[in-house]
């Protein structure tokens, strides 16, 4: 890859300007699929053999556990570039995808809760895959917090980078958590190397809603990190001239 | 659809309160995902063209 295309993108106005023409396509497209497979996963698909209808929590459960987790790690390579190239677009990036994460992950954890009391009698227990996912929200919580404790803006994205990156050491905890210990949680059932110990007909919605969450994650985002371009460059000509505040 | 009628719908033999609770606070989430952005979006817009309208005024009077 060209430096000159990397610098371009890390341009705020370039990405503006090229967030502005995908963003309709991913929200059109993310709003069919999450309404296409949570419908679908909802009314027509049969319930488990096993745990009945409680199961059709998994089409929530599972993108949003999903999305918690390769939110934390795109968050994290925003954070090592902009620790080491000190750009400005990745530092906001690091910024808009904290709360998105963290409400994926609380809704992964509550969603699991629920569905924990049906299926094995208790909302929750302190086994490995619960826990990290736990520790998961409260690094999502200790990087917002942290941005809002320093009044230096450089000092404040220095320091969350440096939380951001070593925090990372979690999630491959999360992932092979249901392995290396004995846990409640059952293991994965969509696997990519080998066939998936799912259904055909509950793995296609929930494929769907795993797809549309990851493009209604990364419509929020641009939307967010449109409104952060605004807002940390409101003193340049472009964005005055863009808002119609030019004198 | 895999349920007979509204009522098995709701119910989900039993497992209904658990599953509409989670699509519930789901749709919190997804709600609360797209609003955020949007309202902080309209906040900065207008905070910039109010400092310009300040700037304006102040050009003007010297």
């Amino acid at each position: 890859m060209k430096w000159t295309y990397f610098h371009r993108m890390a341009s705020p106005k370039w990405f503006y300007d090229f967030s502005g023409k995908i963003l309709p396509w991913v929200g059109v497209l993310a709003l069919v699929l999450v309404a296409g497979g949570l419908t679908w996963g909802l009314l027509f698909t049969q319930p488990d053999y096993l745990q009945g209808n409680s199961y059709r929590i998994i089409f929530l459960h599972v993108p949003s556990a999903s999305l918690a987790m390769t939110v934390y790690v795109g968050l994290a390579v925003a954070a090592s570039i902009g620790f080491i190239w000190k750009i400005k677009l990745a530092d906001m990036a690091v910024s808009c995808l904290a709360p998105i994460g963290a409400s994926f992950c609380a809704l992964a954890l509550v969603t699991g809760a629920i569905w924990g009391k049906p299926t094995w009698g208790t909302w929750w227990v302190w086994d490995a895959r619960l826990t990290s996912m736990l520790i998961l929200l409260f690094l999502y919580f200790g990087l917002i917090a942290l941005r809002e404790a320093f009044d230096s803006r450089e000092t404040a994205s220095r320091a969350c980078a440096i939380l951001a990156m070593v925090g990372v050491v979690n999630i491959p905890i999360i992932k092979y958590s249901v392995e290396w210990w004995n846990t409640l949680h059952q293991g994965s059932t969509i696997r990519i190397t080998e066939e998936s110990t799912m259904a055909m007909e509950m793995l296609i919605p929930l494929l769907m809603s795993i797809a549309g969450f990851y493009l209604f994650c990364l419509f929020v985002f641009l939307l967010r990190i449109r409104a952060e371009i605004l807002s940390r460059e409101q003193r340049t000509k472009w964005v005055r001239h863009l808002l119609g505040a030019n004198s | 659809m895999y349920f007979e009628d509204l009522n098995a719908l709701i119910s989900m033999d039993g497992h209904g309160p658990y599953v509409w609770a989670c699509y519930g606070l789901g749709m919190i989430v997804l709600a609360w995902n797209l609003l955020t952005p949007l309202r902080q979006n309209r906040a900065v817009a207008a905070d910039i063209q109010r400092r310009a309208r300040r700037e304006r005024v102040q050009q003007s009077k010297q």
